[in-house]
């Protein structure tokens, strides 16, 4: 497989300005592929909903979404993160000690695959939305082989 | 073609603030894991960062308390404990920790040490750097 990029493809941090906010963060190029996974560690502004999203959108069909990582925050949890053990990131009141499964910040199982002209997206619900932290997205991407 | 295999970066910083472990050099990508050892100092605490995300801290540990990677699947480290690794189980055997981290150019991993210095550290980032 030939690399044309490989490791941090993109990062995405916490939109200060209110409403609902989106972010493109990455776009797969024309002849190319891509696989990413994310690892992401964001601080919650309190209370009970959706704080971000991580989302991959379809350049064809119709735009369409296809794949979604919420981060989402509860009542008295202020750290939301990504482990290793389930799709859904985790949330706890207590910063991540790394001595657990559900406690240690790792990539996220789902792999987003990306088309030419797929893009992956930030977006927050600004009720809530996180007062720092970020998304790494960690991966490759590639020139296809021609079968 | 350069590519390399095994410790890509280390350091033994035990002062406080930021520890560079490993930089991943331009025109490089690198998939790796974090392999340490520390002790403790007074109130001593470390936090761990791969290109200033957050992915786990030690929290207060006590003067002399060991802390290390251990090889478990999504597991950072050991908890603080006054005992040193002694090699009999998964969880008092040193070995590189079982989260995996990707790095293109410019991309760091570092250590932060806070409030009192370590009285022992060696800390190296383990894996592979490809040319890109």
């Amino acid at each position: 497989m030939i690399y044309t990029k490989y490791g941090i493809l993109a990062s995405a941090v916490p939109i200060t300005a209110p409403g609902i906010s989106n972010a493109l963060i990455y776009t797969c190029p024309a002849g190319r592929r891509a696989r990413i996974r994310v690892l992401g560690h964001f601080i919650t502004g309190g209370g009970n909903g959706l704080a971000c999203l991580i989302h991959s959108i379809a350049a064809a069909p119709s735009q369409r979404e296809r794949q979604r990582l919420p981060f989402v925050g509860n009542i008295g949890s202020t750290h939301v993160f990504t482990v290793d053990a389930v799709i859904t990131p985790f949330e706890s009141s207590s910063i991540p000690d790394g001595r657990t499964i559900n406690t240690t910040v790792a990539l996220a199982p789902m792999v987003f695959e990306l088309n030419p002209g797929d893009r992956i997206e930030y977006s927050q619900d600004a009720v809530f939305p996180p007062t720092s932290g970020k998304a790494l997205l960690m991966g490759y991407e590639y020139i296809p082989e021609i079968s | 073609m350069t590519d390399r295999i095994g410790v890509l970066g280390e350091t033994s910083g035990t002062t406080v603030g930021f520890q560079t472990v490993y930089a991943c050099p331009a025109n490089k990508g690198a998939k790796g894991k974090l392999f340490f050892r520390f002790t403790a100092g007074a109130s001593s605490v470390v936090n761990f960062y791969v290109n200033g995300l957050l992915v786990g801290s030690t929290g207060v540990m006590t003067s002399g308390y060991f802390v290390f990677s251990v090889s478990s699947d999504g597991v950072l480290m050991s908890a603080p404990g006054a005992t040193a690794p002694n090699g009999q189980s998964i969880t008092t055997t040193v070995g590189p920790s079982g989260v995996t981290y990707m790095l293109s150019a410019g991309d760091i991993v570092q250590y932060e040490v806070v409030t009192a210095a370590l009285l022992a550290a060696s800390c190296q980032f383990v894996g592979t750097e490809i040319d890109v």
